[in-house]
């Protein structure tokens, strides 16, 4: 034990020395610089001797830039991500040398050279907890990257053969989960990506690696160890503080092509921020609309559309919460704050086998965690919404949490309206809470609470209110370094209600809810180096409650008429394999097999065989009773996905996958709209079905700075609800007279190019895509168009989307968004005749023709106040303009009869250039 | 946690107009399709008329182009057909149809060129009276609105067009008449300074009591009389008929409604296919504009003069009043071309003597003013002098 002390004192001194030595402050400036031009500078600035090999050095150039820093600090920045090494003694001298690193100080069992004990170090000058008993595999936390790790039961000598090393990735400055990061065995195509914790575990040989970290907004960073057995290790990166110039050899940016996923995109929040948003607050689902294959039919909606899906088959999860309503004021604002939103991710193709239930994709909005080292917060405001947020820890690196609050005080605005809207009133709030608590190294929990309300009143005596109610549980728990659980529970609960009291006699309330409950079972085995396993086994049970119409008010002789409460319950088991067969090649297996059950009460009318579905068709009606299994629907759905690398930078990868849905949308309307109601699958109405087969090729060039990719896609839909002419949506008892099953197909073809660093970065794509529906069965009531195939109401073939964004300096910034697209299907009048007093149209064939084309261009200027790092507060300011040139692009078109004659009209929402400005605030 | 500094921040006013409507054209349909159109209520109570008439390119500045040489027949479900006769113009007319013992009964066209349409056998309905008709103040007019109620509780579905009839006069009030080459009095069948027009409706009016525990419709909206439209500044009349409707055609009509007059709004349905109950026999294919109800008709009238009307601005008279009603002069003097130059003011032109001009007692010849400012009949197309039955003395 005294000896130990008498190491460590040794120890002590030796740091303090090695910092004593580099106190003296100097300041480089490099560009292409030599190896001799820089000894030469830092010998004379510094003092100190250099010893190293020129011809070792001949291909090294150093471009840097520093001001009054350390000399120790100027040769770690000068030889980051290169293999060359520096070290300094306490004598004056500067060794440098390439690949391997020299220790100048003393070994450290030398002081006891006979006596050390067999599990000794292997001759390694590292800071080591020597109070740590080895066997418990005390975690390591490595927080340099200079310093070589020892992970695991140490042997004299080490054998050959795989071990696991696992662990998280944190922000060094928050303590929170780096999600998405990647880390690389250098020398060896060997890499994964930490998982939605933070999580990793990593297949790699025995002995010394250097194990390289990525992260996006992260310094890139790696980690020397030497491996032992399985073990742990934690890593916490630095933020990627905007440094001055850097020598960055490369950035080793490959997802995009390594990746075994189709169609997938993830945008952090700074990319999200730097798109030009209306009204100049960042806006998640605007930022989705940029990124090929997705499309909206107008500006003021709700609801996106992927890949030729409409609407409601978009699976929309915060925090793995469902969020049925996903926008505020009419869809001008999406209801994800985005103070609080960390990255988001769209799966258009490759849909993980964990997640079903909805056709077109998965959309995964991620809050942050709590800072869990202090306290800070921010708020914006902006013309027409202010937000704050707080975050902070309650047991410090234990427990944290983070609460974000947004309202909105429109009102002033729609007061500057037209008459027509003068008396339209808006108004609403969303309320974010995130905990997340660390049991202990093996234990973490989580809940998540969300909540929106919005209410306004449109220029009538209808009053509109929705809300969304979300709140989870997750408890993660590591078994060991392979294997671990995430179990979640939660409930997710949307209503709205309607009302009018304008005429006393009529006056009427509607309230429509639904409510679902899950838990869900989700694990992760690493099971070797070349087979990762994802199983699990999830329920989630449904209740909806279509529709009560109440009378409001004394004299209202409204009856009260409520819709059957409907209940089902969603099952579902999955396995998943990533299953690399070599480093080229890798592939991505899982299947899932879900169930439905469709519970009583409830009472089902049937119909004749045979007949269209009408009222006159009813024939009888069963009643079930409680609980009672009334209809079963299920099947596997298959997710497969390979990729195979041509080269390091280019890979072709193709898929296939097949998906249900078991609630539907209804909604007739050209947006969603906030009557829209949703239903669930019955006897009557059968859940929808597709497929899709997409292959693709992605290619990086400039050092993989610049990614490209093109994807197709060919997708097939079934028994998706279109709706008879005239359909009566609300409060309809037997809603299955007034929906035809269509049959779908979509195809289409994707480019990107993104750029994800430099001064000039952003993305652009192009996308050239066709949706169709078709309605052929007699028997169904009517055909559409004759029974042959019609566009979609979303169907939009051309779309072209730029976002740039350009850094002249730190502080000073300009975004450009340029948004191009074929105008939407309409149903044209084509004929008219007088008819009741008036002109009166004919129309044509369902979506026969297209409203005008779409374009659009913002701008904005973001300014960030100054860099310094103490100080109160930082500041931004984000000036712009949306819908620069002022276009006055149609939203929808239509013809109505007034003062007896015909007259056809555009609708333009934002017809109007829109200046907006911000103000943000970091405390 | 360190708190914020106090927070300056400035508001920018966005420009105000967001959302904006302008007109759109799309020159897409080159051959309109050639359609039928049917329009007219099987009236058990009264006459019957049918117009018949074609759809039309939307281009087309002509309003209809109508329908000639059919032949339409009522026919009722105990088999007796009864035979609309042509008044021109695409109307069909016949005087009370007694279908009292019928249940149902369908209109039956023949059209010149030997297609043959008929419309699905409909039910009877028996439309309750007009309980009454009620109006209130809005900005500056009038909104009416009536009010009914089945004390059957059968009929859930109603439908009303009205006919409006007001009062108004021209800028100068004549009692001269120009008549075989000179002037004369008028007798005052002739007096022309005020007149009655008629109006009618141009949208659609359905109620429905479907979702109510009696079948009563309380104050459906009519129509709004701005002030502006000069229609209350001497007096105002509204006849407002009603139908009763089966579900069926109740959903037409307000298919119809929802198609043509209700779109544009950000949360609009949209257009929907529309099919009527009339059916080309041999091809079920063709589109057959309109849908044939058969029920007798409640009306009732309403009158108002302009003093009775709860509005304070001052009355408003449509132009052309003193701006546009510039007097001329003819003077009797040369006595020898008089009646030459009388004759040409009414020739060529179309101005009106309406007084005497003179100085002191003596009378020098005629003022006159053009036609619009004298005769209330040349003021407005359709205007007519003779007062109506139903029109009071005193309003």
């Amino acid at each position: 034990m005294r000896k130990l002390y008498l190491l460590l004192l040794y120890l002590l001194f030796n740091c303090t020395l090695l910092i004593a030595q580099s106190t003296k402050l100097i300041s480089v400036n490099y560009k292409q610089a030599t190896i001799n031009e820089v000894a030469a500078d830092l010998q004379t600035k510094s003092g100190y001797h250099f010893y190293y090999d020129v011809a070792q050095f001949d291909s090294l150039r150093v471009t840097l830039q520093i001001t009054d820093k350390p000399l120790e600090l100027i040769l770690n920045q000068a030889f980051a991500n290169t293999n060359y090494h520096f070290a300094i003694t306490g004598a004056h001298d500067v060794f440098l040398t390439r690949e391997r690193q020299l220790q100048p100080q003393l070994a450290a069992g030398y002081y006891n050279n006979n006596k050390a004990s067999p599990t000794a170090p292997a001759g390694a000058a590292v800071i080591k907890d020597y109070t740590a008993d080895i066997n418990e595999k005390k975690i390591t936390k490595a927080t340099t990257e200079n310093k070589l790790y020892e992970v695991g039961i140490k042997t004299n000598n080490i054998k050959g053969g795989n071990v696991t090393l696992a662990g998280y990735i944190r922000d060094i400055k928050t303590g929170e989960a780096i999600i998405g990061a990647s880390i690389m065995v250098a020398g060896s195509k060997n890499g994964i990506a930490t998982n939605q914790f933070g999580y990793y575990a990593i297949t790699l040989p025995k002995g010394r690696n250097l194990i390289n970290i990525k992260a996006l907004g992260m310094r890139d960073t790696h980690r020397q160890v030497i491996v032992y057995s399985n073990g742990s290790l934690n890593i916490e990166v630095q933020e990627q503080v905007t440094t001055l110039k850097e020598v960055k050899i490369s950035a080793d940016k490959v997802a995009n092509v390594r990746s075994v996923e189709l169609g997938a995109t993830r945008l952090d929040i700074k990319s999200i921020k730097q798109v030009p948003a209306v009204f100049g607050e960042a806006d998640i689902l605007r930022v989705v609309l940029t990124l090929p294959g997705v499309t909206s039919v107008g500006e003021a909606t709700t609801g996106f559309n992927v890949r030729g899906g409409s609407a409601d088959q978009n699976l929309i999860l915060l925090n793995e919460s469902t969020v049925y309503n996903p926008a505020h004021f009419f869809g001008f604002f999406s209801a994800f704050n985005p103070d609080i939103v960390k990255d988001i991710a769209l799966y258009k193709s490759s849909i993980p086998e964990n997640y079903g239930g909805r056709l077109s994709s998965v959309l995964q909005v991620t809050d942050r965690e709590g800072n869990k080292k202090k306290f800070t917060g921010s708020a914006g405001i902006g013309l027409l919404t202010s937000r704050l947020n707080i975050e902070g820890p309650i047991v410090k690196d234990k427990t944290s949490f983070i609460f974000g609050g947004r309202t909105t005080y429109s009102d002033w605005l729609l007061h500057l309206l037209p008459d027509d809207y003068k008396h339209s009133s808006a108004s609403f709030y969303d309320l974010n809470l995130g905990i997340s608590h660390q049991i202990n190294d093996k234990n973490n929990l989580y809940f998540t609470g969300y909540m929106s309300h919005d209410a306004f009143k449109l220029n009538s005596d209808t009053t509109y209110s929705y809300s969304n109610k979300n709140a989870a549980i997750k408890w993660k728990h590591t078994y060991n370094n392979k294997l671990f659980s995430l179990i979640s529970t939660g409930v997710d609960d949307y209503q709205y209600a309607v009302s009018s009291q304008a005429n006393p006699v009529d006056g009427y309330k509607l309230n429509f809810n639904i409510r679902q409950e899950y838990v869900k079972t989700d694990f992760t085995y690493y099971l070797s180096r070349k087979h990762t396993l994802d199983f699990g086994i999830s329920s989630l049970l449904y209740n909806i409650n279509g529709g009560d119409y109440t009378p409001q008010g004394s004299a209202s002789l409204v009856v009260p008429d409520k819709l059957q409460t409907e209940r089902a319950l969603e099952s579902a088991i999955y396995l998943g394999d990533k299953y690399d067969v070599t480093s080229k090649l890798s592939f991505s297996l899982g299947v899932r097999y879900s169930l439905y059950n469709y519970l009583g009460p409830h009472t089902v009318y049937q119909y004749a065989a045979g007949q269209p579905k009408t009222e006159n068709s009813l024939i009888d009606s069963t009643a079930y009773g409680k609980g009672k299994n009334i209809k079963t629907y299920g099947g596997p759905e298959i997710r497969v996905s390979g990729r195979y690398n041509i080269t390091d930078d280019f890979s072709v990868k193709a898929g296939y996958n097949t998906l249900r849905q078991y609630i539907h949308l209804l909604s007739n309307t050209t947006a969603i709209s906030p009557t829209d109601v949703y239903k669930l699958s019955d006897p009557n109405i059968k859940p929808q079905y597709g497929d899709q087969v997409s292959m693709g090729l992605y290619k990086n060039f400039k050092s993989n700075t610049i990614e490209t990719s093109v994807e197709v896609y060919y997708k097939r839909l079934r028994d998706y609800l279109d709706y008879k002419s005239g359909a009566v949506l609300v409060m309809n008892h037997h809603i299955e007279t007034d929906v035809l099953n269509t049959k779908g197909k979509a195809y289409g073809v994707e480019f990107l190019i993104r750029k994800n660093v430099g001064k000039l970065n952003g993305w652009t794509s192009y996308t050239y895509s066709r949706t169709f529906l078709k309605q052929d069965d007699p028997n169904a009531g009517e055909l559409i168009n004759q029974g042959n195939y019609y566009p979609a109401n979303y169907d939009k073939p051309h779309n072209f989307n730029l976002t740039g964004n350009y850094r002249f300096t730190h502080r000073y910034s300009i975004s450009l968004n340029l948004v191009y697209s074929t105008g939407k299907p309409i149903t044209l009048p084509i004929a008219k005749y007088e008819y009741a007093g008036s002109e009166r149209v004919y129309y044509s064939d369902r979506n026969e023709y297209r409203i005008p084309n779409y374009f659009r261009s913002d701008f904005s200027i973001n300014i960030e106040g100054n860099h310094r790092v103490h100080q109160l507060t930082h500041n931004s300011w984000t000036i712009g303009v949306y819908n620069l040139t002022g276009r006055k692009n149609a939203y929808s078109t239509y013809f109505t009869s007034g003062g007896g004659t015909i007259n056809g009209y555009q609708l333009s929402i934002f017809a109007t250039a829109i200046p907006f400005i911000n103000y943000n605030i970091r405390f | 946690m360190r708190n914020s500094r106090k927070i300056l921040f400035v508001l920018l006013l966005a420009d105000s107009m967001w959302a904006c409507k302008k007109p759109f054209s799309p020159d897409v349909v080159t051959n309109a399709p050639n359609y039928l159109v049917v329009e007219g209520v099987i009236n058990t109570g009264d006459t019957t008329t049918i117009k018949l008439s074609r759809t039309t390119q939307l281009a087309d500045t002509a309003k209809s182009k109508t329908e000639l040489g059919a032949a339409i027949y009522i026919d009722d479900n105990l088999n007796n057909h009864y035979l609309l006769t042509e008044q021109g113009n695409g109307i069909y007319r016949i005087s009370k149809v007694d279908l009292h013992a019928a249940q149902t009964c369908r209109l039956h066209i023949i059209t010149s060129d030997k297609k043959e349409y008929a419309s699905d056998m409909v039910e009877i309905d028996n439309t309750p009276p007009i309980d009454s008709i009620s109006y209130s103040v809005v900005n500056n007019g009038l909104q009416f609105a009536v009010s009914t109620h089945d004390a059957t509780n059968k009929v859930k579905y109603f439908r009303w067009d009205f006919t409006e009839t007001w009062e108004y006069g021209s800028y100068y009030n004549s009692r001269y008449i120009y008549k075989n080459g000179s002037i004369n009095y008028m007798t005052p069948d002739d007096y022309d300074n005020i007149c009655w027009i008629n109006g009618t409706g141009n949208q659609i009016l359905v109620g429905s009591a479907e979702n109510l525990s009696q079948s009563v419709i309380n104050k459906q909206l009519i129509t709004y009389v701005d002030e502006a439209t000069g229609k209350l500044a001497l007096g105002y009349s509204i006849l407002i008929k009603q139908y009763a409707l089966t579900k069926a055609a109740y959903e037409y009509w307000q298919k119809l409604k929802k198609n043509t007059e209700q779109l544009g709004s950000i949360f609009d349905a949209q257009p929907s296919d529309l099919k009527g109950n009339l059916h080309n026999l041999a091809d079920a294919n063709e589109p057959v504009m309109g849908y044939i109800s058969a029920s007798n008709q409640t009306s009732k009238r309403f009158i108002i003069g302009h003093n009775s009307i709860p509005l304070y601005t001052p009355n408003y008279y449509p132009p052309p009043n003193e701006y546009g009603c510039v007097p001329g002069y003819l003077p009797f003097d040369p006595l020898s071309t008089f009646n030459d130059r009388l004759a040409r003011l009414y020739t060529h032109g179309d101005s009106v003597i309406y007084t005497t001009y003179g100085s002191g007692p003596v009378t020098l010849g005629y003022a006159y003013a053009a036609g619009n400012c004298v005769d209330c009949r040349l003021k407005m197309k359709g205007g007519y002098n003779k007062k109506p039955g139903y029109w009071p003395d005193l309003l």
